[in-house]
């Protein structure tokens, strides 16, 4: 049972190892603060959504599930902008578009595929708690980089003190891909290390 | 000029171009970008799409949910009738058009879950524009889609045949390509 | 065959209706305080560019740049006006919010609500030490942006690398002032 649980943290991550959810990757992760806010909200929707596909997989004929599953996942996202919206506005503001856009990530709609349409309740909730964990982590990962080079600071604190002059490009859209471009080099590194030995 | 029909259409194509700065669409764009061919087939099937699913989208939000005061369901309505409106072109291209259907139609399942149709179409609504103003918008966003993702596969044939460090194949050196073209798209913000 | 279509379409309708009912139970509970709290935000917003704040009454804005007039006024007098003002910026709009003091002819504050400039260059506008060089800016004469040293009195100083935020920022500002120099200044209002 725990490995439904660990599984999504490191060895399926869905960012780095499964190459799913790039796009909210790139845009919510200019800032900390952003990239965990983001990680929390997809974590929110997919826990449900796994819990509840898990809970009617068995009433939903074969031939209708995709759109019934999308059904769900969209009130669950409708709903959270809503929660999002009376109670964190802030937060809401700055990920914009990509609150509803959690629908089309290809992780929920994925994981309702492959995993919670044929386990049960608590084994869907435990692999969807990994899998949130997992993106967050790695979308943290990748905010950290950008924050920490891009404006000298993390969660809004100056680190790098005043000295340090921000390589302003790291917040830019351009320096998402960079960053990206460089953690996965260096995830494919280990991994290929790993491979080898 | 920034409302302007003008300013939008060059704005979307360029300036806030969908992938390079907005990154919606990457999926697809990642995914399909390795030959010339398949980009073409791509960036033809998002534009017909995304021009058909921002009308629906308009008709829906405007005579729909806001009479009924209803906006809150948007996007559950939204994804709703792109899905469908996937699955009927598919089904009318095949029947009326199989040459096109055979070029274009092992893409369009794959735009149901491209995040760049219903983010458009969110946009539009978001920014209060008009249906002159939404179709513009519209066109410009696909326009730019098919501009980059024709440039990027481009770039990545050449890649292919290039030395390059094991651990960066593929997707890391096609991200720090991409970097490479959102720095040059940032020349063009400011002139609207 | 038919039976088969029915079963489908109804657990779809049924799927459908559920998921409705639970969003639209969402909205219910939650839309009271989303407008709450946005009411508390504006509030908020005005008492900081206009901290004498007396009672409001909405003003009827031209409707190009300037998009919202709120007339503050105390014991029947008005004592103030709150420019809400969207021109163009770098990235797009910049929605400020801008003070007046209809007894100095002076700015009580700015304060930028929403843009979309650049990160770490344009966005720097939101930054409060930015904003204060506009408290107490008399009315008297249009702002002007200056790369340099501020020298005279209406010399607004620009953000380094973002002058066309800047100017974005005090072109909002001037038309406010304008709309205001011609219809509320000296007691016309």
């Amino acid at each position: 049972m725990l490995h439904e649980l660990t599984k999504g943290i490191i060895k399926e991550n869905p960012l780095f190892v499964q190459l799913l959810g790039v796009c909210p990757s790139l845009a919510t992760s200019s800032s900390l603060e952003n990239a965990i806010g983001m990680g929390c909200a997809f974590t929110f929707v997919l826990i449900f959504s796994n819990i509840i596909i898990s809970m009617i997989r068995k009433f939903i004929p074969d031939q209708v599930h995709i759109p019934a599953y999308i059904v769900v996942i969209a009130s669950l996202v409708t709903i959270l902008e809503m929660l999002m919206n009376a109670f964190v506005p802030a937060l809401y503001a700055a990920l914009g578009v990509f609150v509803p856009l959690i629908v089309v990530n290809c992780i929920v709609l994925g994981r309702a595929e492959a995993f919670a349409c044929k386990h049960g309740v608590i084994a869907s909730a435990l692999d969807a708690v990994g899998m949130g964990i997992g993106f967050t982590f790695a979308l943290s990962l990748i905010a950290t980089f950008r924050e920490l080079l891009g404006s000298g600071k993390l969660l809004g604190h100056v680190v790098l003190g005043t000295a340090y002059t921000p390589i302003l490009i790291f917040i830019l859209p351009a320096g998402a891909f960079l960053t990206m471009g460089f953690v996965f080099t260096l995830v494919n590194y280990f991994r290929q290390r790993g491979e080898a030995k | 000029m920034g409302d302007s029909i003008f300013g939008i259409l060059f704005g979307s194509i360029f300036v806030s171009n969908i992938i390079l700065s907005r990154f919606l669409g990457m999926c697809s764009f990642l995914g399909v970008s390795k030959n010339f061919n398949n980009s073409l087939g791509m960036g033809a099937a998002v534009t017909f799409v995304m021009l058909l699913a921002t009308m629906l989208s308009y008709a829906l939000y405007h005579l729909l949910l806001v009479p009924f005061n209803l906006m809150y369901l948007k996007t559950l309505v939204f994804i709703l009738a792109i899905a469908t409106l996937v699955q009927l072109v598919e089904m009318f291209m095949k029947k009326t058009m199989p040459a096109l259907h055979k070029a274009m139609g092992i893409y369009l399942p794959l735009i149901t879950t491209n995040c760049a149709i219903l983010g458009i179409a969110i946009i539009n609504v978001d920014n209060n524009y008009n249906f002159a103003q939404s179709i513009a918008n519209s066109i410009g966003t696909s326009l730019g889609y098919t501009m980059a993702i024709l440039l990027f596969s481009c770039i990545r044939e050449k890649l292919n045949e290039d030395q390059i460090p094991k651990c960066m194949r593929n997707l890391p050196i096609a991200l720090i390509t991409a970097a490479c073209m959102s720095i040059s798209m940032m020349g063009m913000s400011g002139i609207h | 065959m038919s039976n088969f279509f029915v079963k489908l379409t109804s657990t779809l309708l049924i799927t459908c209706a559920v998921s409705v009912a639970f969003v639209a139970g969402a909205h219910e509970g939650t839309k009271e305080i989303i407008a709450a709290k946005r009411e508390a935000d504006t509030k908020a917003a005005y008492k900081q560019v206009f901290p004498d704040l007396g009672d409001l009454a909405k003003e009827k804005a031209p409707g190009d740049i300037v998009t919202d007039i709120q007339k503050s006024s105390k014991g029947g007098k008005a004592n103030g006006y709150i420019y809400t003002v969207e021109p163009q910026g770098y990235g797009g709009k910049v929605k400020i919010m801008v003070g007046f003091d209809t007894a100095k002819n002076a700015i009580t504050g700015i304060k930028v609500l929403s843009h979309s400039e650049t990160p770490g260059l344009g966005a720097k506008s939101t930054e409060p030490a930015w904003q204060a060089q506009f408290k107490g800016k008399s009315l008297k004469d249009a702002l002007v942006v200056t790369k340099q040293d501020p020298t005279k009195e209406n010399d607004v100083r620009a953000i380094t690398a973002a002058t066309i935020t800047s100017r974005a920022v005090v072109t909002g500002i001037n038309a406010a002032r304008d709309h205001y120099m011609k219809n509320f200044a000296n007691g016309k209002g």
